[in-house]
């Protein structure tokens, strides 16, 4: 000990030389960097803004004002739900950027991509080097990058439908930005009537024999989609009871005694990416042998990537929903 | 010239290359050369917009954010390794993280939209809710009559595990942020911008310099409570003084890239074992391993699943733990350690 006390004030004289070295090599970097930004800031405030009349302003999904004085023709889409509705609009030629899980319709598979979907799993770096002049983000998982985009001023939109009303309002939104308000009106029209055509079919079915359902989003643990989701509303649309329609969250794990308890009568399981969903082991499950979609056989496994993208082919599910838990009335559906 | 300084300065010369030739790896690949041209040319180099935009303000900033919170990491890993006198201690092991998680979680499930001096709310909660569970940690800490720094460390465990479940608790009750939360536990550092440089660039070198200049007495402390006493050491002072510095120093971390494990726990373990355990060379140290392992854990985190990214923590556990492994196998002293 008493020899480091004695070493002390000689080594403590080499630090101090050296911590000085090294902060002003810092602060010379840093300052540079100053000047650099200083100037790039002012850059911007030089252009008196455009205030014509052309120009297009949009409130997104979090409240905030996105302009654009020109037509976006480079469009990085970062959820394979925007991709599919880009392409429903005729605007496939126009996105530059998708997310690995942008795998419809097959054309986007050509698309550069700029990561897997998850906000840890996106590269800015790729987005910028597309030079994009519209990014298409998630609002709900996306929020740190509109952070990074907008002090880069590329024009970033929060987007991301959670049900029907909400897709066709944001198709729309594309519509106007992109000049195609026609193919937008086009398919919600579209779409609106075929929504139309299912509810009359589904109406037939008498309140009483409305049948429980059980939608299974994860097996273990075991996760379900409650009313305020897009599946939820499918669900209900489709002419199902939720068993799971108390619950406030969108997802979320659930009881498996309350299931066996709440009796659905049938039960659907989207395919998914990582594991596959297997019809035996819903019966091996402690309890459930005798839940009556077990019995009976009424578990279905249905496209994940129909009925998990709130995206123009939701009906395609919806309707093999109905066609799957009412076969009798799947006669008065269109062929 | 003494075997440490050479090691030192042979170690802050190595991060330097490799800050500088990490701004040449990325999803979008720029060569060295393209990357000097700018360097030295800046507007009227060979390079696109785009590929200038990626280099200052995404790749440059996540560079020096790398080197800011890998230092600033294992400087506070060592300085909670002094303090606790036990070299399992890290940066989080007092309720930083937890407290940092805290503040993060609220600010994204209130939607908190506070800036201040260029800094979003998204820099600023984590950094206060780290300091006030600290705080509250060291003064519940402090309170009992025989209150030594095991108490503190009980203290820290306790009200870590309650603010992480109250985290859990936010999570599960906003699942629709979860997500974001989720994401950000995860460590990061894509969100890095300039504004976050310019509070690092002051609050670590601070945090820094308090610690260094508290080396002689960590060295004195590591005798034992009553040898360090009858040498002169104020304990309560002491105490608080290395609180105050490694937590400034884990505080800005946290904010800058959210929770990186790791890197506060093994780089002192690596420069214990390539430079000693004297603290006035050891702090300098371990900042300058921290930081290389951030910096080279995160170019290739950005690289190898591009166009895809993986959380930088991942990759520094990955590539770190081989490498302190090896060295302390290999090395004669590390029973040291």
């Amino acid at each position: 000990m008493k020899r480091i006390l004695r070493n002390w004030p000689s080594t403590n004289a080499a630090n101090g030389s050296f911590s000085i070295g090294f902060f002003v090599v810092l602060s010379i970097v840093l300052l540079a960097a100053c000047e650099r930004s200083a100037v790039e800031s002012k850059a911007p405030a030089a252009n008196p803004p455009a205030a014509n009349s052309s120009e297009i302003r949009l409130v997104d999904r979090l409240d905030r004002e996105v302009r654009f004085s020109k037509i976006p023709t480079r469009i990085v889409s970062l959820s394979p739900s925007t991709t599919e509705l880009l392409f429903a609009l005729g605007l496939g030629s126009s996105v530059v950027g998708r997310t690995e899980h942008c795998n419809y319709p097959l054309e986007a598979l050509d698309i550069a991509k700029v990561g897997s979907g998850t906000l840890e799993g996106i590269s800015r770096e790729a987005i910028v080097s597309l030079q994009p002049d519209l990014v298409l983000c998630k609002w709900d998982s996306h929020q740190p990058l509109i952070e990074t985009f907008e002090k880069l001023a590329i024009p970033i939109v929060a987007f991301g439908p959670e049900n029907i009303e909400d897709m066709f309002k944001e198709a729309r939104w594309i519509g106007s930005i992109t000049g195609h308000q026609t193919q937008a009106e086009q398919l919600v029209d579209r779409m609106s009537a075929r929504l139309e055509r299912l509810k009359a079919v589904v109406s037939k079915i008498s309140v009483q024999d409305r049948k429980r359902v059980f939608y299974q989003v994860w097996d273990a643990p075991l996760m379900t989609a409650g009313p305020t989701s897009f599946i939820g509303e499918l669900l209900t649309t489709a002419g199902f009871n939720n068993v799971f329609s108390d619950i406030a969250n969108r997802y979320t794990r659930v009881s498996s005694e309350v299931l066996v308890e709440r009796d659905p009568q049938v039960i659907f399981a989207p395919t998914t990416h990582s594991t596959e969903v297997k019809l035996e082991s819903f019966a091996t499950r402690p309890g459930w042998e005798n839940v009556t979609a077990v019995r009976e056989g009424k578990i279905y496994i249905i496209n994940g990537d129909q009925v998990s993208r709130c995206g123009p082919r939701l009906l395609d599910a919806m309707e093999q929903m109905i066609r799957l838990g009412y076969p009798e009335i799947a006669a008065g559906l269109d062929p | 010239m003494k075997r440490e300084l050479l090691i030192l300065l042979v170690a802050f010369g190595l991060l330097l290359a490799l800050a500088v030739s990490s701004l040449a790896v990325g999803a979008v690949p720029i060569p060295l050369v393209d990357v000097v041209d700018w360097m030295v040319n800046q507007e009227d180099s060979g390079l696109s917009v785009a590929q200038r935009t990626i280099l200052w303000d995404l790749r440059l900033p996540r560079i020096f954010i790398a080197c800011f919170v890998g230092g600033a990491l294992a400087a506070a890993g060592v300085g909670f390794q002094g303090l606790f006198r036990n070299v399992l201690a890290d940066p989080y092991v007092i309720g930083a993280s937890s407290g940092a998680a805290l503040g993060a979680t609220l600010v994204v499930v209130v939607g908190v939209k506070l800036s201040l001096g260029g800094l979003g709310a998204s820099v600023i909660g984590p950094m206060l809710g780290s300091i006030a569970v600290v705080l509250v940690v060291f003064v519940v800490g402090s309170l009992g009559r025989h209150a030594s720094a095991l108490t503190l460390l009980l203290a820290g465990i306790a009200i870590s595990s309650m603010t992480n479940a109250i985290v859990s608790l936010l999570m599960f009750l906003n699942d629709q942020k979860a997500i974001v939360i989720l994401s950000w536990l995860m460590g990061s550092l894509a969100g890095s911008d300039w504004s976050v440089v310019w509070v690092t660039s002051v609050a670590v070198p601070l945090g820094f310099i308090l610690l260094w200049g508290l080396a002689r007495q960590m060295d004195a402390f590591l005798l034992g409570d009553a040898a360090s006493q009858s040498l002169g050491l104020s304990l309560m002072q002491f105490r608080m003084l290395m609180i105050v510095g490694a937590s400034l120093l884990t505080a800005s971390a946290v904010g800058a890239s959210g929770i990186i494990g790791f890197v506060g726990l093994i780089a002192p373990q690596i420069a214990r074992l390539l430079i000693g355990a004297k603290h006035c060379w050891l702090i300098p140290m371990s900042s300058c391993v921290g930081a290389i392992i951030l910096v080279v854990g995160d170019a290739i985190a950005r690289t190898v699943v591009a166009p895809a990214e993986l959380p930088v923590g991942i990759v520094t556990a990955m590539l770190g733990c081989p490498f302190f492994l090896s060295l302390l196998l290999s090395s004669k002293t590390a029973g040291r350690v």
